[in-house]
């Protein structure tokens, strides 16, 4: 059986488009395919007219595990595409010491990632990607791990670095608030096989913050994006207990 | 803390150097440390431990060097390919837990009663922990991590070189780190026993004529040595985790 069916999405320049989905329903596989790690399956992915085979120097992943290299230092971590693309050690020091005081990590520099928080390690894999300036940012639950507070700062910081580098986003995620809160369109993905369910836009301002939550518009989003969501995952949490049955059976 | 260390080493030695002279233990059978040290230094200047510990290090150094090599390939190996691993990583493992120094007489039947017998023994016996622990280690390296590299389209070496050996250093080095433990038993034992060679023989002839002096130093200059393969093994990590 296959994880994702019939997707069709254009992400426009600049747009930061998030994707919901009950789990299971392939939101990481979809990611997968765009970042050009997963390949041999039905379909084409194009990247301004060009299509992905592999992954493109232009695409930014973030990754949804732990992914900053223990051995290196926060600035070595943030520093590491550049060094491998042979930048000079003066201008990726610059230019990783820029990032980092951006994600608010400048003091932080000379730590190791094990002294680190979840939040923290997070912000450096993320800083990582940033520093190589990705017109395209593709983010896996970037913020899964980390506590509410965090994931709202996070997230703020995130739309103020989206919106100053104009990047294109697609980010996954499994809270709704957040992708209402940083989305320009919200995808709401099905249950296994996932297929494009539906599409919401979200009409808040360019300019946001997190004092959006206790909006009325704000909450009328949440429930509409919850009305489509809450019939797939009532729908996949059925399938997987089928699953279940089916294990114990066999 | 380096100071820290020595002084609990100068702490118990002073504290053995107390109980020999007022014969809280017999010096009959333990000599004054200070002497032991002196015995060191003295079989050092006069030439007589360098020619030993010549053959003590060569002997140390060739089968480490082949166990490390031949271990940490077959290791990669057993992690590169499932079939491969699934096959033989049991055996391993089952090799791993016996006493494979016993087979010390077929050795010296096959190679003769020479520096090559133990060699190849210890290698054998320390090639076992640095394919496992080279192997667990490759094996416990993250996906999301070798992702990293692969979606900043880093080459296959890069890759390699960048992330999945620094990633897999520090298990591969407590396998290393064994597999030196190993070999400086087995070369020093097989000494000892076979009556051939360096240290070990010293330290057998010493104990069985009571120079309990020369015994010391001997089996002194041995724990060094152990310390300096240990301490280069993990300046080697350093380099790796660069």
């Amino acid at each position: 059986m296959s994880a994702l069916q019939h997707i069709d999405l254009d992400v426009r320049k600049g747009e930061f488009v998030s994707v919901v989905g009950p789990s299971g329903c392939g939101k990481s596989t979809l990611l997968s395919t765009v970042s050009g790690l997963l390949t041999g399956f039905d379909g084409r992915i194009t990247v301004r007219g060009d299509e992905i085979k592999g992954p493109h120097p232009d695409v930014g992943v973030v990754f949804q595990e732990e992914s900053t290299f223990p051995w290196r230092n926060v600035l070595k971590n943030v520093e590491f595409g550049l060094e491998m693309r042979g930048v000079s050690k003066e201008e990726r020091r610059r230019k990783a010491m820029e990032i980092l005081t951006m994600v608010g990590l400048e003091d932080f520099a000379k730590s190791y990632p094990g002294h680190l928080s979840g939040g923290m390690k997070q912000r450096v894999a993320i800083a990582r990607t940033l520093v190589m300036e990705p017109s395209i940012l593709l983010m896996d639950e970037p913020f899964g791990a980390l506590d509410e507070q965090t994931r709202i700062i996070l997230g703020e910081e995130l739309l103020r670095i989206q919106r100053a580098l104009d990047q294109t986003v697609l980010l996954i995620t499994h809270n709704i608030q957040e992708a209402i809160l940083l989305s320009d369109r919200v995808v709401v993905l099905s249950a296994r096989p996932g297929r494009i369910k539906a599409i919401v836009d979200i009409k808040l301002p360019k300019q946001r913050d997190s004092t959006l939550l206790a909006t009325d518009e704000f909450a009328g989003l949440v429930g509409q994006v919850w009305s489509v969501l809450r019939e797939e995952s009532l729908r996949a949490f059925a399938q997987e207990q089928n699953n279940d049955e089916e294990t114990t059976h066999a | 803390m380096w100071i820290v260390r020595i002084a609990v080493i100068v702490v118990f030695l002073v504290l053995v150097e107390i109980a020999v002279r007022t014969e809280l233990i017999n010096p009959f059978f333990v000599p004054r440390p200070s002497e032991a040290v002196a015995r060191m230094g003295t079989r050092l200047t006069d030439g007589e431990f360098l020619g030993l510990v010549a053959v003590t290090l060569g002997e140390t150094f060739a089968g480490f060097a082949l166990a490390a090599v031949v271990g940490m390939v077959v290791g990669f190996l057993l992690w590169r390919s499932r079939s491969l691993g699934d096959a033989f990583e049991p055996l391993v493992a089952a090799l791993f837990s016996s006493p494979i120094v016993l087979l010390y007489p077929i050795f010296l039947v096959i190679l003769g009663r020479n520096s090559t017998a133990i060699v190849a023994l210890a290698a054998v016996f320390a090639v076992l922990p640095t394919i496992l622990f080279t192997k667990q280690a490759l094996s416990a390296v993250s996906r999301t991590m070798l992702n990293v590299g692969r979606s900043l389209n880093l080459s296959a070496w890069s890759n390699f070189r960048h992330i999945l050996l620094p990633a897999a250093a520090p298990t591969i080095f407590t396998g290393l780190r064994i597999a030196l433990t190993y070999v400086l038993i087995v070369v020093v034992a097989m000494e000892y026993i076979l009556q051939i060679g360096g240290l070990g023989r010293f330290v057998s002839e010493s104990s069985l004529l009571f120079r309990a002096t020369d015994l010391y130093a001997s089996v002194g200059l041995i724990v060094i040595i152990s310390a300096a393969f240990i301490w280069a093994i993990n300046r080697l990590e350093k380099l790796v985790q660069r």
